[in-house]
């Protein structure tokens, strides 16, 4: 058999037919030409495999279009306008049922009043007592996830309708644009919702400790 | 390697029947290779994650059109193939610096690392290309082929000519080790 030539790539990687293989083995065995030619090749395969791969900087994943976007409208709320939103909206039905907003600094801060004199403050006096074994979590969890979205529901309607019209106008490039939005609001939503299970767990956990401890004083 | 995990066709099905959200099934299966695929041939972390979600949402939008099932890997490397010739051909005269790769671990000594990482950088984007496809992802000369729109035999001698440079520069590199190599060494 002649020397392995332009079959040196396919023999290192293995990719010759069978047959082909073992003919080609048996001549690298005898040719030291080959053997020096084989073990550069296999030199340089070996350094390049020990570079490690690198990891994604951040998962992808992947919102399609309506109709599963509209069974599970949540998947793409994002918490990051949510609050600043509501907080927004709130502020102006304050002002237009109340009156105008005041602001006072005094030796214990910033003191905020509607549609009135900003009232002496009463001296009040400060307990440290905390009823530990009466916080109930669970109810506490409950009842800020339903404040919780009530704040929500305005800022993902509007969510909806932007969607929406985006879609209307439907061309390719609004198309990837959609859909890298939506991206990444759902990566947003994952990430918030497991922290939300983290703060509650903590909770949960640190009640233990307060209920396990409380006869230790 | 085998390129074709036997889910892809039964995903692809599902996906085209209308059930859209199991398309994240092939993203989850194919992000990482993909990935690494687009940052070794552009360089950099944040621009290899864009191309990379531009590649997932094009495969997405074409899914129809891919006619055999069987080799969706291969259509998809030929997608971020396309994006990254196509960022070459944007980025051509600019230079880069690059920051901080998030690296997996290795227990390859960190000056060989660079050495190597060098010697790739150093080829043709169109050698790069055959050797990241054939050493990391294990595709056959035929799928190289492929992707690169290109005789198997082209492919084999870009090969030939990546290992030829590289053997070169990484002989060069470790020709002298414990002290930095002087100007006439070069």
């Amino acid at each position: 058999m002649s020397h392995l030539e332009d079959r040196l790539a396919e023999f290192v990687f293995e990719e010759l037919p069978s047959e082909e293989l073992t003919t080609a083995r048996r001549h690298v065995a005898q040719c030291l030409e080959c053997q020096g030619r084989v073990s550069d090749f296999q030199k340089i395969r070996h350094s390049l495999e020990q570079l490690p791969d690198v990891n994604l900087p951040r998962r992808m994943v992947f919102v399609p279009e309506s109709p599963s976007l509209k069974r599970s409208p949540r998947s793409w709320f994002s918490f990051a306008w949510a609050v600043p939103g509501a907080v927004a909206a709130g502020l102006v039905v304050a002002v237009v049922l109340a009156g105008p907003l005041r602001m006072e600094w005094g030796d214990q801060g910033v003191r905020i009043a509607l549609g009135q004199e900003i009232a002496e403050q009463q001296a009040v006096p400060v307990t440290a007592a905390v009823d530990y074994d009466n916080l109930d979590y669970e109810r506490i969890g409950a009842r800020l996830e339903s404040e919780q979205q009530i704040r929500v529901d305005a800022q993902l309607q509007q969510f909806n309708s932007e969607i929406a019209r985006l879609v209307e106008a439907n061309d390719d490039a609004n198309r990837l644009e959609i859909l890298r939005v939506r991206s990444d609001m759902a990566s947003l939503f994952d990430w918030y919702r497991a922290r939300e299970r983290d703060i509650y767990l903590q909770g949960v956990a640190l009640q233990g400790v307060v209920q396990q401890t409380s006869g230790l004083e | 390697m085998n390129l074709e995990r036997a889910d892809d066709r039964k995903i692809i099905e599902r996906v085209l029947n209308g059930d859209t959200n199991s398309f994240n099934l092939l993203v989850w299966q194919w992000e990482k290779p993909i990935y690494n695929y687009i940052f070794r041939m552009i360089g950099r972390p944040e621009d290899a994650m864009d191309i990379c979600q531009e590649t997932f949402m094009k495969a997405f939008l074409e899914l129809g059109t891919l006619k055999n099932r069987d080799r969706f890997s291969p259509w998809l490397y030929r997608i971020a193939h396309n994006l990254c010739y196509s960022r070459f051909r944007k980025d051509q005269g600019k230079t880069f610096v690059e920051l901080n790769p998030n690296v997996g671990a290795t227990r390859m000594p960190v000056e060989n690392r660079l050495a190597v990482e060098k010697a790739l950088g150093e080829l043709p984007e169109d050698q790069k290309e055959v050797v990241v496809l054939k050493v990391y992802h294990g595709l056959k000369f035929d799928e190289i082929a492929a992707v690169q729109g290109a005789p198997v035999s082209t492919v084999k001698s870009r090969l030939y000519m990546a290992f030829d440079k590289m053997k070169s520069v990484l002989g060069e590199e470790t020709r002298v080790s414990g002290r930095p190599r002087t100007s006439s060494e070069r």
